[in-house]
């Protein structure tokens, strides 16, 4: 493959998407960020491909588990990883919305950058 | 006619009062022979001496007897005389008391009869005998009053209590137990289900065990009243005794809804105050998370910066102690602030799912590594099989915090030291946590785990940590097991997870590096 996976990056801090985006790109990933459900969602249609997308739970505009039910009903199959900070969902909720994986923060650079690597290489796409 | 009426035929005169004599003697019955014409009573040296009076020197007056019977009796002497002298009765027979010459008070039965008329068929002659029934007269009030005692004491226990015979028929029972149960003036000697007859068999049953010698006892128990409310009771049906049979049973109750419903109140309040706390905590925890996550991103790329970073030795070392203790401690931070979340969650409603006990071990070291470090306890982990139980993480971890919490205190005041293990068996995985404490006093280990015991000083402890701990525990299919005796080591049983977490659906904690 020629192009490096494509990340998108979904929180409501800027500086968290900005830390993210450098920290992804360390092990050679091309970070796109948003800010939150509605942006991500027009990142998807409008720069694809998206190979997995990590993104935070509560948000304003559109939230992460709202995101998530759009992208499918788009049929858009890519790894979902939910990066959060709140109680208000178990992991076990989160991985039953169609995540494969639930990242507490704060979650270590190098542990979030296993988790991303593990699904692209899982997903065929690197 | 019978050889004894023929023996005592031919005896003289003498002989037959000296027989007479012997035979009273035996009976040590004392004779009076009153003339009712002018009050001359015969008193016999027997009469006198039950009296303590010398008989040569005794009137032989009706006022010798009459001065000695007791104030409060003479009345019912004479009104008896009355009564046989009326023909009323065929016989005198009164029993009062008589002051003997050494002051004290004689009961003395006293028996009579018309022995003598004049020609116009008056009575003239009263003759009849003392005898002194002192000994049991007493004995038999003593017997009265302790009768009257014990009656009383029941009737006015503080509790409902009633005694039964074999067949469940009332023979005693408390006020409380008659106002309670609303039993009828003449309930002595009816049938318990007689007059309950309403009375679930379940309670047949129980006196059924109890008349065949067992105890039956219950501490709590819930009955729900006609108007659909609960109260509590607590109550016990045991056997009683004579010699080895048993002759019927006792039974007791005491209303103690008061009790339960003030503690339960109690409860509430306390479990409302710690959910409050969790939340407010969890909600700090949710604030910085966010933060905590930019900072450790960002040391650690400053890490691998510096790695590249060409300058002087000095400053180079300078800058990446620097990095690596802020991301160490925003490591650190971020533990806390996870375990916290995970603590703050209200799991009542999320599903068991597997929990890997490495990582509640780092929560549980996160949270407390801090306190021990800085009273010198030495705190250790041990997850040996690298087990996986089945529980709600949030609960799993408050179980073991708790658990912690009292080993830290307990070390403190003994050697300093704690030791938590995790040991997978078959179907369970038991974990353990032992310190170096001074132990329980046996006195205190039968109230372990009761809401509001603590032997913790005041402002220390609320009583509540173990009481949360059993009730997690239950809820999570569990068993917890207190110390018996040193190293103090409680031990919680749970579930054993059915399958390993997937690999990649992997939930990430807050893992230290490296």
């Amino acid at each position: 493959m020629t192009r490096p996976p494509r990340v998108l990056v979904v929180d409501d801090e800027p500086l968290l998407v900005s830390a993210l985006i450098r920290t992804l790109a360390r092990i050679g990933c091309e970070g796109i960020g948003a800010h939150d459900g509605l942006e991500a969602l027009a990142r998807v249609r409008d720069e694809p491909p998206i190979d997995l997308v990590l993104c935070d739970v509560r948000m304003p505009n559109m939230d992460g588990p709202t995101l998530l039910k759009e992208l499918r009903a788009l049929g858009a199959a890519m790894p979902f990883v939910f990066l959060t900070g709140y109680g208000d969902h178990s992991d076990a909720e989160l991985r039953a919305m169609g995540a494969v994986a639930v990242c507490g923060k704060p979650t270590p650079a190098s542990i979030l950058r296993d988790v991303v690597r593990t699904l692209l290489e899982t997903a065929g796409g690197v | 006619m019978s050889k004894t009426r023929e023996f005592l035929d031919n005896l003289t005169h003498e002989q037959l009062l000296d027989r007479l004599s012997l035979a009273l003697d035996g009976a040590a019955l004392g004779i009076w022979d009153w003339d009712l014409r002018d009050d001359s009573v015969q008193f016999d040296r027997r009469w006198c001496e039950m009296l303590g009076l010398a008989h040569a020197s005794t009137p032989m007056v009706l006022q010798t007897w009459s001065d000695r019977v007791h104030p409060d009796d003479v009345d019912g002497c004479y009104r008896d005389i009355q009564a046989h002298l009326r023909g009323d009765a065929p016989h005198y027979e009164n029993v009062h008391r008589m002051l003997h010459a050494d002051g004290e008070w004689r009961y003395i039965l006293d028996r009579g009869r018309i022995s003598g008329w004049d020609e116009s068929g008056k009575p003239i002659r009263f003759t009849g005998t003392h005898l002194d029934i002192t000994e049991s007269e007493r004995a038999r009030l003593k017997l009265q009053s302790h009768q009257r005692e014990l009656v009383g004491m029941i009737e006015h226990l503080p509790t409902a209590v009633a005694l039964f015979d074999r067949s469940v028929r009332y023979l005693a029972a408390s006020a409380q137990w008659l106002r309670s149960r609303g039993c009828p003036p003449d309930y002595r000697g009816r049938g318990f289900y007689e007059l309950e007859p309403q009375m679930h068999e379940r309670w047949r049953v129980v006196h059924r065990r109890a008349l065949e010698g067992e105890v039956l006892e219950g501490d709590e128990d819930a009955v729900v009243q006609s108007d659909g409310s609960s109260r509590w009771y607590r109550w016990s049906v045991r056997p009683w005794r004579t010699g080895d049979d048993v002759a019927g049973i006792v039974i007791g109750f005491d209303d103690v809804s008061p009790t339960v419903l003030a503690r339960r109140a109690r409860e509430e309040e306390a479990r409302a105050k710690l959910a409050a706390l969790a939340l407010f905590a969890g909600g700090v925890a949710h604030e910085i998370n966010t933060p905590l996550q930019i900072v450790s991103l960002e040391a650690e790329l400053l890490q691998a910066a510096l790695a590249e970073l060409h300058a002087d030795p000095e400053t180079l070392a300078a800058l990446r102690r620097s990095s690596h203790v802020i991301a160490t401690t925003t490591a650190r931070a971020a533990a806390i602030a996870n375990a916290l979340r995970t603590l703050a969650r209200d799991s009542s409603k999320d599903p068991e799912e597997p929990v890997s006990v490495s990582a509640l071990f780092l929560h549980a070291d996160a949270l407390c590594r801090a306190r021990c470090e800085s009273q010198g306890i030495a705190l250790s982990f041990h997850d040996p099989h690298r087990a996986v139980a089945s529980g709600r993480p949030a609960e799993v971890l408050h179980i073991l915090t708790n658990l912690l919490d009292n080993a830290i205190q307990a070390a403190a005041t003994g050697d300093r030291w704690v030791r938590v293990e995790a040991e997978a068996r078959e179907d369970v995985v038991v974990f353990r946590c032992i310190d170096g404490g001074p132990g329980i006093a046996e006195r205190d280990r039968a109230r372990l785990g009761t809401p509001f015991f603590t032997t913790r000083p005041p402002g220390k402890g609320n009583g509540l940590g173990l009481a949360l701990v059993r009730h997690l525990v239950e809820r999570g299919r569990g068993v917890l097991r207190f110390p018996t005796e040193r190293p103090t080591t409680f031990e919680v049983e749970l579930p054993i997870a059915e399958k390993p977490i997937a690999e990649t659906a992997v939930a990430v904690g807050p893992v230290e590096e490296g």
